[in-house]
């Protein structure tokens, strides 16, 4: 027993005797992220790390911290109000599910900047911030509507809400405005980030014949199923193209750091003021990845042809007529889908074959 | 070789040595991995223990995380002396969540205070109750496994709670998103103490272990209990009914996991979603064991855990380590503790 009590000893002197490190106390303005995944998922969270990173690189008074894998529910609001504590005045969530406890916590501190990203409540000192990522969508799926031969293309979604189905109409506009036979197959995972499940279902589309894979899920795993099918497949969030240069086509891609760096800016000058931002691909904040080494240049002028309509306001995208998948008349001609209806789309276009669930 | 030789018999000594003394081995060995990573283990477990409790704010913190685990653990603790396996917590919390949720949505306005909460209390307790009733009745009348029905029941649980959030009870005003109306102030449980989270549920909990002690020590259904825990066949021969027992010791310990359902969304997060923290289902069924199915210990236990959940989630803000260290440390301390256990009902030997 002594000698297992000795040994004891010996080893937390080791382990203690570690310096202890101190913190220096600066006058940067402090911003704190939340993530719903790991910092290196690999996909969402990963991207506004990303973004992180260029505000920390671009702003030198600015100092970031971020919390990783943070619950949705209750833990959530302790975590912001810990930051708070510790002097942050600036605090991003980048998920929907922080929503409410951003909003709670913001009513008790007028004085600290809350960002929520892709939610819709704001307050005075709490905005919310998206990209829209549609107008990326659109792109990719006219690469793919060319790029298909066998007119199946599969689309791994997360959840049935609006932005997803944005996600899947929009594709589906952009590959059928080139190939009208195209149809676009849904699987639902229900999870943002489950790697297992969008292997699955990526190989249940392979195994219907599917030729390109798309993805609105966070994980690179349909990717990697697709590289494996020899197939095709479309990113999200990030840029995969050093890891899959001939398997993906283009990639879907979040910029986070451009809102961050013009919030902290706004905050630093004074100038924020709660709004709803939703930026496109004219603020940069969404984009096109790297065209895949098998896309044909014939290809690529289409899309940055049209990629350029978007920029300059010549291209709607949801522009009528628009059809939905039951074969009703959702959008007249001549008529655009509003801001208000894109954010609370809760029907597929025609050419996409699935359905959302309890509608 | 070595090998283990039951105990005949304890010392208290030792009852409080064993659990010490692997606390200690857990919380050096967490150490260790955090010197592999190259940072300071002892800030990380100050940070860690002041983030729980240095101050009044952590604490409370604490308490609202330990709240919904003394509620489960003591329903869990008067099953598990019995020897039946209840894993279904995680679903009794939910359809608990689910029951008394349908009257913070449904009733219609202007229903008062107390009406409204004391709906939404029975509404989780039976809630809770009838998800752990239905694999006890399994149980008695047919021998299925409770392990598989209780576990089982608990992925129903949370697709029964998906079709509700994302069909019916979703909120029209919440641009699809799956999230039910806000409840009413009439069906938030009242806070307890100003500036925190502490509510009504506290004092759920806190009466709750009280009663589970009460009936284990002192009447006639809690030696029973007992003694069906100790040999069912026994028990059979006393004249003791079993399968009576059984039934109704799966509805009191659902019902209080549909209370700790209640009492989350209905005193912490004030709507109905699909993120309501079950998984303090599966943490109590550790936290019973660690109690050593005593439901004082039960009150320690709990609010030891909801400090390493509330202090857990602080040490990444404030010594930057990833969220992967904080489940190492937590799950290696667990582990030194569960697994220790066995040295309290066997002895190490030693033969040549």
């Amino acid at each position: 027993m002594k000698k297992f009590a000795s040994l004891i000893l010996v080893v937390s002197i080791v382990v203690f005797g570690v310096g202890y490190m101190s913190q220096a106390k600066s006058s940067k303005i402090k911003a704190a992220f939340l993530y719903v995944g790991p910092h290196n998922d690999g996909g969402w969270s990963q991207a506004h790390d990303e973004g992180r990173i260029y505000l920390q690189k671009h702003l030198p008074y600015v100092e970031t911290a971020y919390s990783e894998s943070v619950p949705e529910g209750a833990p959530c609001e302790k975590i912001i109000r810990d930051y708070i504590h510790k002097g942050y005045k600036v605090i991003f969530g980048t998920s929907f599910g922080f929503m409410d406890s951003m909003y709670n916590v913001a009513k008790d501190y007028p004085d600290v900047i809350f960002e929520h990203c892709s939610g819709y409540k704001t307050r005075k000192n709490m905005g919310t911030y998206f990209g829209r990522m549609y107008q990326a969508d659109y792109l990719s799926g006219l690469v793919a509507g060319m790029m298909t031969k066998t007119n199946y293309i599969g689309f791994v979604a997360p959840f049935p809400i609006p932005e997803v189905i944005r996600e899947i109409d929009s594709f589906t506009i952009g590959a059928r405005e080139v190939n009208p036979k195209v149809e676009v197959h849904v699987i639902w995972t229900n999870s943002w980030f489950n790697p297992v499940k969008e292997r699955s279902a990526a190989e249940t589309f392979i195994a219907n014949k599917a030729d390109i894979i798309a993805s609105g899920c966070d994980s690179p795993a349909s990717i990697e199923g697709a590289k494996k099918a020899h197939i095709f497949a479309i990113g999200y969030d990030r840029d995969n193209y050093a890891k899959f240069p001939n398997t993906l086509l283009t990639s879907r891609i979040w910029h986070w750091g451009v809102f961050y760096t013009k919030t902290l800016k706004e905050i630093h000058n004074g100038t924020w003021k709660s709004t709803q931002y939703w930026g496109g691909l004219k603020d940069g904040i969404v984009g096109l990845g790297k065209f895949g080494n098998k896309v044909p240049k014939k290809v690529r002028n289409y899309v940055l042809k049209r990629e350029k309509q978007i920029i300059d306001g010549k291209l709607k995208i949801f522009e009528g007529p628009i059809y939905s998948n039951k074969g009703k008349l959702m959008v007249k001609k001549g008529e655009e889908l509003s801001d208000k209806d894109k954010l609370s789309l809760q029907w597929f276009v025609k050419g996409v074959v699935g359905n959302i669930p309890n509608k | 070789m070595i090998y283990f030789e039951k105990r005949e018999n304890i010392s208290a000594k030792l009852k409080v040595v064993i659990p010490v003394v692997s606390l200690i081995i857990g919380i050096l060995f967490g150490a260790l991995a955090i010197v592999v990573v190259g940072i300071n283990p002892y800030a990380v477990y100050k940070s860690l223990f002041v983030n729980a409790f240095g101050s009044w704010y952590a604490f409370s913190e604490t308490l609202v995380a330990a709240t919904p685990l003394m509620l489960i653990t003591a329903g869990l603790i008067l099953v598990f002396k019995m020897g039946i396996w209840n894993i279904g917590a995680y679903g009794q919390y939910i359809m608990g969540a689910i029951f008394s949720s349908y009257f913070a949505i449904f009733m219609p306005p202007g229903v008062s205070k107390p009406l409204m909460l004391t709906l939404m209390f029975a509404g989780g307790a039976i809630g809770g109750a009838i998800w752990a009733v239905i694999p006890a009745i399994l149980k008695v009348f047919w021998e299925v496994n409770e392990v598989i029905t209780t576990l089982l029941l608990n992925y129903i649980a949370l697709y029964v709670l998906k079709f509700l959030m994302y069909g019916p009870w979703k909120n029209p005003k919440s641009f699809g998103f799956p999230l039910s109306k806000p409840f009413p102030s009439s069906a938030q449980l009242p806070v307890l103490f100003e500036h925190t989270r502490i509510n009504l549920g506290l004092a759920f909990a806190l009466i709750s272990i009280i009663v589970i002690w009460f009936i284990i020590k002192k009447t006639n259904f809690g030696y029973e209990v007992r003694v069906i825990g100790n040999n069912p066949t026994t028990a059979k021969y006393a004249g003791i009914s079993v399968g009576k027992n059984i039934i109704i010791a799966m509805a009191i310990s659902g019902a209080l996991a549909g209370i700790a359902g209640m009492v989350q969304v209905s005193g912490i997060i004030h709507f109905l979603q699909v993120k309501i923290n079950a998984n303090y289902g599966y943490t109590s069924i550790i936290v019973a064991w660690i109690s050593y199915l005593n439901p004082a210990l039960c009150l320690l236990s709990s609010i030891l855990f909801g400090g390493l959940e509330s202090g857990g989630y602080s040490i990444q803000i404030s010594m930057r380590v990833s969220y992967g260290i904080v489940g190492l440390i937590e799950s290696i301390a667990l582990f030194s503790i569960v697994g220790a256990q066995i040295f309290l009902n066997y002895k190490l030997r030693w033969k040549k």
